[in-house]
């Protein structure tokens, strides 16, 4: 079991704002981790459930299924995504200070708090930030395949 | 409150070991067994309220006659024995009481603490035989003789005390009955579907709606408590009216925001099954309601607000409420978890059950809910429909 920090590029995805593709890819991200059972880890009142939650306030069925498929899979489900309250998060090491944006920090933080595998992300300067200080963040497009690949079984429900 | 059933033989149970909490939740697909489960309980308070009745007449539920001992037995093997039991806790005192059915015997035990009792008997049972057993509390030593419902106890040193001593104890042994007798269900078929009731000799287990209504009318504190309740779940509030020189009542409700009021009859379907369920929750005489699909008819704000009540009454100190459900809205058990992360609900106060068939067989997968209201495993049950418009959606084949 593995801890994985993702930034908001999922709901992107999900939504298939950048594509049918992307948006498969980023399904099948989730059924593989489901599959591997690791753990994607979402502090309460940041970015990442802030879009979470407008994708929720979307109308259309597709949005709906969305959610609830995340909700039931993951957001209930303590097999698979760690809640972690704002007070739970350790202070942000002084290096990211500079580096890192304010809206970012909980991503760095909840990386520590849970001695995270890897953080997944969209951003450069985010990633070389990280790179920089020797933590392990991959790029979104080139991580997911290799997961994918890995762990999703696709006989499995 | 009850805190274990075991149930064997029983329709699609082959054999089940179930710890329950304030609330519990079975949840799983259609006709997996999740009734069974709600329904095995009442078979034996049925036994319990009249054992003089043939072994058939045990499956008769009132709401629903289940076809008697050899359509409910597992895999319609009759040679074997459908065994119900159920352990709890009245004032402190851990009490069981089970019955193993045979076609035409029965096997009951009874126990207070670490004392069981145990005896055989023939089906009907016109309650004529008596067990005789040893019990000792300290330095007291008392005969218990127990027909298989109640018990008798006769000290073996007879003095005032103990004669005093003795009958505490045939009444704290007598309780188990008062852990069957507290239970009620409020089925599928339910609601209010006439203007007005009078009225009307409740059965030992009402569910009709002219009995649910002789209940409201009876307790003149019950509408009001409906009232606080449906406020807080649907903006209605509920009124038991006298219908002037009869011996008729309606029943009405009023939209807090309106303010128009109207027959219970004449509001939305899932108001009226709201009106039911929780008279039927509320009655005085009721510990432990099982109920089935409480989301029936609902909308999901509605299902929320009402997971949400359930959870606030279980935690009334005293109320001494508990509610066995099955349901199949993700919503209802969603509403409770979020109960759970809110500090409403503890989680050791709600068991939830995945009830699935295995063969011919239903097994009950226990998924333990944590402090931040999540359960091992997630809802996965509710969303293998989603699950496969989502693979459609995404060219997953």
């Amino acid at each position: 079991m593995a801890y994985l920090i993702v930034d908001e590029w999922l709901w992107e995805d999900l939504s298939r704002h950048k594509g049918t593709e992307k948006g498969k890819e980023a399904f099948q991200f989730l059924r593989a981790i489901s599959q591997n059972s690791d753990v994607i880890v979402a502090v309460k009142g940041s970015k990442f459930l802030k879009k979470a939650l407008d994708l929720c306030n979307r109308p259309d069925r597709e949005a709906k299924e969305l959610m609830s498929f995340f909700m039931s899979q993951f957001f209930f489900n303590s097999d698979n995504l760690l809640q972690v309250e704002q007070s739970q998060l350790p202070d942000l090491p002084k290096q990211f200070e500079a580096t890192v944006k304010d809206d970012d920090h909980y991503l760095v933080q909840s990386y520590f708090l849970v001695e995270a595998e890897v953080l997944i992300t969209t951003d450069s300067d985010l990633k070389d930030a990280l790179v920089a200080e020797g933590l392990n963040c991959e790029w979104r497009d080139y991580y997911l395949p290799i997961y994918i690949q890995k762990y999703l079984h696709d006989d499995e429900p | 409150m009850l805190n274990k059933i075991s149930v064997k033989n029983f329709r699609s149970i082959r054999s089940a070991d179930l710890e329950l909490a304030p609330i519990t939740v079975f949840y799983g697909p259609t006709a997996s067994g999740k009734s069974s489960l709600l329904y095995a309980p009442l078979v034996l308070r049925n036994f319990v309220t009249n054992p003089g009745q043939s072994v058939n007449a045990f499956f008769n539920l009132g709401f629903m006659d289940l076809g008697g001992f050899e359509a409910c037995i597992f895999d319609h093997s009759i040679s074997k024995s459908i065994e119900i039991s159920l352990s709890g806790e009245i004032k402190g005192e851990k009490l069981f009481y089970g019955v193993s059915f045979s076609k035409d015997s029965a096997v009951i035990t009874a126990g207070l603490g670490d004392f069981r009792m145990k005896g055989e008997v023939p089906l009907p049972y016109p309650l004529n035989q008596t067990f005789a057993f040893e019990f000792s509390e300290g330095e007291e030593e008392y005969t218990v003789n127990w027909t298989g419902l109640a018990s008798t106890v006769i000290p073996k040193q007879a003095s005032d005390i103990s004669q005093q001593k003795a009958q505490s104890l045939a009444a704290r042994l007598n309780q188990t009955s008062e852990l069957l007798n507290s239970l009620d269900i409020a089925p599928h078929r339910r609601g209010f579907f006439k203007p007005q009731y009078t009225t009307t000799t409740l059965s030992t287990l009402p569910t009709s709606e002219d009995e649910v209504a002789s209940i409201i009318i009876n307790n003149q504190y019950l509408a009001a408590r409906i009232s606080h309740y449906a406020r807080k779940i649907c903006d209605r509030d509920f009124r038991a009216q006298n219908v002037p020189g009869t011996q008729q009542f309606k029943f009405q409700t009023t939209d807090i925001n309106s303010g128009i009021p109207v027959d219970v009859v004449n509001d939305g379907y899932g108001i009226n099954q709201v009106m039911y369920l929780w008279a039927k929750i509320l009655r005085t005489e009721v510990r432990t309601e099982l109920i089935e699909e409480p989301e029936s008819h609902l909308h999901p704000s509605i299902v929320r607000n009402f997971a949400h009540n359930l959870s606030v009454l279980v935690e009334e100190k005293d109320q001494e409420k508990q509610v066995m459900l099955a349901t199949h809205s993700a919503d209802f058990v969603a509403s409770l978890l979020v109960a759970v992360s809110e500090g409403i609900l503890p989680s050791s106060h709600i068991r939830c059950y995945l009830s699935e068939k295995s063969g011919s067989a239903t097994t009950f997968q226990p998924q333990k809910v944590n402090d931040d209201g999540q359960i091992e495993g997630g809802l996965t049950a509710f969303v293998e429909s989603q699950m496969q418009d989502l693979k459609s959606l995404f060219g997953i084949s």
